[in-house]
């Protein structure tokens, strides 16, 4: 069994800290500055947790390249891909887009995520094509 | 931008060198001897403009001024100080309420960059604050109705008018200008984002047949006009004036960006699309085109998407990085989310989709 604890379980105590000790005990500026940094916190434990999910939907968007690209290289040449016209409507980039943003919200702000997958449930079907 | 007393302050300080050249200049300005007594910078989420809080004592007395300075590096095409005022002066005759301007100072010794002075309104335009707090604004129903009338009266302005210096001619296409502005932004940032290019893609394939061009405000949305208690008080943020499409600027305001987490009010936050439409309707005598209006969130979104991602480049670069640009860096996730559940293959136009 390891007992060492993790950086995201550090993260996760520093902020709960943050939150419970030192922002109750602040006002104006300060309380918001205190704030800011408990959201930094958050979205950085989030993203050490799903970093292979992100990585694996970042792969899966390009590999539909038309013509793949040296890694450090790949994103922008994909992004430029889809403004040449080449990806037009295609479902599976369509999909693959959609799969990475999941992804990146539910790091960076998953309330948004909850609210946008309420919505789409409640159209009672998928307006994702 | 204009702003309220009420908005949040951030800790950045006027260092004094700069207090001193600007109590010099408010010196020659007022033509007598000037004390500056506070200087406070004001947030603003969104804002392209840095705002400053200026109360300064001269004539016996303390008077309180807005002082607007010029973001360094800022991306999108702002208007210089004379075109801003040109245009300012313009829409003040057809009786739209604006800050009232003080002076403007173009002359880059003073605080580094241009700078405009406006008279301190009583009265808040933090976004946030708008709209959650329902002591202000008045009835909602009737802000939203008067909104929507407001920038009707803006859109009454048409081309030709020598006033308006516009970066976009008035018979070019709204939409294709803004595509090729992002574009030509994203290039600069060396940004890679599919989702992005994917959204821009489906927008310039989809545009709608642009209404008759008129002066469109380019930055029509909450967090921009200021309100009290019992309603709206003044519509700022003009630097973004020029020719275009109407349908744009009630693109902006719906834009679900600018509902600061009110989503379900689909008018910037406040109220229903209906009323907004209807205000517009009944100033302009226009039925609203709904479609249109909805293509132009999309615009609204991504361009939302480009400015908080810039934020983060200038943060990267900035000797002092800032925690809050960095944080507002994220935002892009969300944004982009938006952008791709919008334009499904089946919203695109004669869809060849694989």
């Amino acid at each position: 069994m390891d007992i060492e604890v993790t950086g995201t379980e550090l993260l996760d105590l520093a902020q709960q800290t943050l939150e419970e000790q030192i922002v109750p005990q602040l006002s104006g500026k300060y309380r918001y500055v205190a704030q800011m940094i408990g959201a930094a916190i958050r979205i950085a434990a989030r993203e050490i947790v799903q970093e292979h999910r992100l990585m694996t939907a970042e792969e899966a968007l390009l590999v539909l390249a038309a013509h793949p690209q040296d890694p450090s290289e790949a994103r922008f040449s994909f992004a430029r891909e889809i403004r040449d016209g080449r990806h037009d409507a295609d479902s599976r980039v369509h999909a693959a887009l959609w799969a990475e943003a999941v992804i990146r919200t539910s790091i960076s702000k998953p309330s948004v995520l909850a609210r946008t997958e309420r919505r789409l449930a409640g159209m009672g079907s998928n307006d994702m094509g | 931008m204009l702003t309220g007393m009420n908005g949040w302050s951030g800790a950045d300080a006027m260092d004094e060198a700069l207090q001193a050249r600007l109590t010099d200049w408010l010196g020659g300005l007022f033509n007598e001897s000037v004390r500056i007594d506070m200087v406070e910078h004001q947030k603003e989420i969104g804002s392209v403009r840095q705002s400053w809080l200026v109360s300064a004592i001269f004539g016996g007395k303390s008077s309180k001024f807005l002082l607007q300075i010029d973001v360094p590096l800022y991306i999108f095409e702002i208007h210089d100080r004379a075109n801003e005022f040109a245009i300012l002066e313009l829409v003040r005759s057809q009786g739209i309420s604006i800050p009232k301007l003080i002076a403007s100072c173009t002359d880059q010794a003073v605080l580094g960059a241009p700078f405009t002075l406006f008279e301190m309104a009583s009265g808040v335009n933090f976004g946030q604050q708008v709209v959650n707090d329902i002591s202000l604004g008045g009835d909602r129903r009737a802000l939203t109705n008067q909104l929507g009338r407001e920038l009707a009266k803006i859109h009454r302005i048409e081309p030709p008018n020598a006033r308006v210096s516009s970066s976009v001619p008035p018979d070019s296409s709204p939409s294709a200008a803004q595509i090729a502005n992002i574009r030509r932004n994203l290039d600069r940032l060396w940004l890679g984002r599919p989702a992005i290019e994917w959204g821009l893609r489906w927008a310039e394939l989809n545009a709608p047949t642009p209404r008759r061009a008129s002066l469109v405000h380019g930055d029509y949305r909450t967090g921009n006009y200021l309100v009290d208690q019992s309603g709206l008080v003044a519509i700022g943020n003009w630097q973004f004036g020029s020719w275009g499409d109407p349908w744009s600027d009630l693109g902006c305001f719906c834009a679900e960006c600018w509902r600061f987490g009110q989503t379900h009010l689909e008018a910037g936050g406040i109220g229903t699309r209906e009323d907004f439409y209807q205000g517009y309707y009944e100033e302009s005598g226009f039925a609203v085109d709904d479609g249109a209006v909805r293509y132009w969130e999309i615009i609204a979104l991504i361009r939302r998407a480009v400015s908080v991602l810039e934020e983060g480049a200038l943060n990267r670069d900035d000797v002092k990085p800032s925690l809050e640009a960095a944080l507002g860096n994220r935002l892009a996730s969300e944004l982009e989310l938006a952008v791709v559940r919008a334009t499904a293959p089946s919203a695109w136009r004669n869809n060849h989709g694989h």
